[in-house]
């Protein structure tokens, strides 16, 4: 696992959401992004990305953000990858669920663009540590 | 092109996408004959188009607009759950809905979204 947050994988099937989110997490949080529209491009493509974080849309079309995750983490060297979810279901059974599913955090839809680059560097930093010590 | 301006861009865009969603929301849900059931393949379609203006217009700073599009998106979604033909009456709850949705929608402009104006943070990584 790297040891500050770079690169992100980031899935998100619709546009207006994708583009505030890729200006934010490139312009202003200055990662390194790599942007997918489904649930099938991230399988594709995340494994040559090697990303240091998944952020994954919940509710998408075919495939959606739980079962991109259990596709993600089935590949070996994914499998340690923190994941957060973003989604507009963010009751408490819903986030229970998520972090059950092995969601590393959850973000509420809609969301601030402007703090969120700071706020997937807490989750990472805070999945790193609880890695770090197990 | 400074950053504030590519956001300022970003916000245009998407602003003007918001309207055209809502649009076509009321195609669906209002260009119809109100005294008719509604069944649930085009209640779905309205619902999830709903579900996404409420997520897209908060994200780009038009928080109003969101919540008005939560209340419809409630709404919608209790129709959709009992799996049945929405009656006049449920429409017609819904179509107040949508007719607040399109009046706060129609008070934005994209300067008035919270993030036109804002400070952006830079970070180097």
């Amino acid at each position: 696992m790297a040891t500050s947050l770079k690169r992100i994988t980031y899935v998100e099937d619709e546009p207006d959401i994708r583009s505030l989110t890729e200006f934010a997490l490139t312009k202003l949080g200055g990662f390194s992004l790599d942007v997918c529209g489904s649930g099938l491009e991230a399988i594709e493509r995340a494994p040559d990305f090697h990303p240091d974080l998944i952020v994954l849309d919940v509710m998408m079309p075919g495939m959606d953000g739980i079962e991109t995750l259990n596709r993600l983490q089935a590949i070996p060297h994914l499998a340690g990858t923190p994941v957060v979810f973003m989604t507009a279901r963010a009751m408490t059974h819903e986030t229970d669920r998520y972090r059950a599913c092995g969601a590393a955090g959850v973000i509420e839809k809609p969301f601030d663009p402007l703090s969120l680059p700071d706020r997937l560097e807490a989750i990472w930093q805070q999945a790193h540590a609880t890695r770090q010590a197990a | 092109m400074t950053v504030q301006e590519e956001l300022r861009v970003l916000i245009e865009r998407n602003h003007a996408r918001l309207l055209e969603q809502l649009d076509a929301l009321t195609r669906l849900l209002a260009a119809r004959d109100r005294a008719a059931p509604l069944d649930p393949a085009p209640l779905a379609a309205a619902q999830g188009l709903t579900h996404q203006l409420r997520g897209s217009a908060g994200t780009i700073g038009f928080a109003s607009v969101s919540a008005a599009a939560a209340d419809l998106d409630e709404s919608l979604s209790r129709l959709l759950s009992d799996g049945r033909p929405a009656d006049a009456d449920e429409l017609e709850r819904c179509l107040d809905l949508l007719a607040a949705l399109r009046r706060i929608a129609s008070q934005t402009t994209p300067e008035t979204s919270a993030l036109y104006h804002a400070d952006l943070p830079c970070m180097a990584r």
